[in-house]
């Protein structure tokens, strides 16, 4: 059965680099959101059992829908991949309960890895 | 806003590539002052130079009174240029004075500042994109020259690309602006670059 996956960036560029650099084997079921809010409803209707969340968007940022995610309980993985390259943001994220953090820009080699360390793929 | 738009891809390409470069002069920001910056989404906008100065006005740190700039072109060719403007709010000297422990002058801190910002990004945009670009030395822009460059841009740029970055501090209050102004040839120069790496 296809993993729901979703893709939550606001920018169309970043959300196809993240799709490109998925490992082509891999069995999901792709959801794309343009900001937090699209993202979290994606969520709460099990659309994203993975989730591959940016951090600086409109509406509701990255660290927002974690908090949100936590609150609420809801099941989902959540790997952030940001272009906010501190070491604080990173360690904020995994608090929030993050799994893992990967810097933009996105690569099939930096997301096999991840995943492939996680046991995920 | 100007006649001539980048459309919506090419807007958003280059609002990520200039997302990544952005977290890269954060970065460089909080490890220089031991802060945490927050980070928001650049703007992209292609402007009539006419409305430099009143857009200008339009930023986060509007109330700006310290400012300084960089001029920059790429070794690659000369339609690649540009001037990186970065504007500080009027309470973010005396917090950078408290930061930064070393004691330095009102203006090397605030070159410095420009420095970090401008050069870390510009250095980003060539990993990521390969532009080529070299700064020159920031020079100070007294809040009453503020008004002479733009009027000196607009009567020789015709459109401005303009990208605006903000950062902010937490628990700070400081509130600068990282502005990268291209003028009519970059916009163009730069479209083909986009369109390439869109293909």
């Amino acid at each position: 059965m296809s993993i729901p996956l979703l893709i939550c960036d606001d920018s169309n560029m970043a959300r196809k680099q993240v799709a490109r650099s998925l490992p082509p084997e891999w069995d999901v079921d792709i959801t794309f959101a343009t900001n937090g809010v699209e993202g979290l409803e994606a969520i709460r209707e099990g659309k994203g059992e993975m989730v591959f969340l940016d951090l600086t968007m409109p509406e509701l940022d990255g660290y927002q829908v974690l908090e949100t995610v936590k609150e609420e309980g809801l099941k989902c993985m959540v790997i952030v991949i940001s272009a906010d390259i501190q070491p604080e943001a990173r360690d904020r994220v995994l608090k929030y309960g993050a799994l893992e953090f990967i810097r933009k820009p996105i690569n099939s080699e930096k997301l096999l890895a991840v995943l492939e360390q996680y046991g995920l793929f | 806003m100007s006649s001539f738009q980048y459309n919506e891809d090419q807007r958003d390409c280059l609002q990520e590539i200039c997302n990544v470069a952005m977290g890269h002069a954060g970065d460089s920001l909080a490890r220089k002052l031991g802060v945490f910056v927050t980070l928001s989404i650049p703007q992209i906008q292609i402007i009539d130079a006419q409305h430099l100065s009143s857009s200008l006005k339009n930023f986060a740190s509007s109330s700006a009174i310290y400012a300084a700039s960089q001029l920059f072109a790429s070794e690659q060719g000369a339609e690649l240029s540009g001037l990186a403007l970065v504007m500080l709010s009027q309470d973010s000297l005396p917090e950078l004075k408290i930061l930064s422990a070393d004691s330095k002058t009102d203006d090397e801190i605030i070159a410095d500042i420009c420095k970090t910002l401008a050069q870390t990004c510009l250095d980003e945009l060539n990993t990521e994109w390969d532009m080529g670009f070299q700064c020159q030395a920031p020079q100070i822009v007294q809040s009453e020259s503020l008004q002479a460059l733009c009027q000196s841009i607009s009567t020789d740029w015709k459109n401005i690309l303009l990208v605006e970055i903000n950062y902010q501090m937490e628990g700070k209050a400081f509130n600068g602006d990282l502005l990268l102004l291209f003028p009519d040839q970059a916009i163009s120069a730069m479209a083909k670059r986009l369109d390439e790496l869109l293909a």
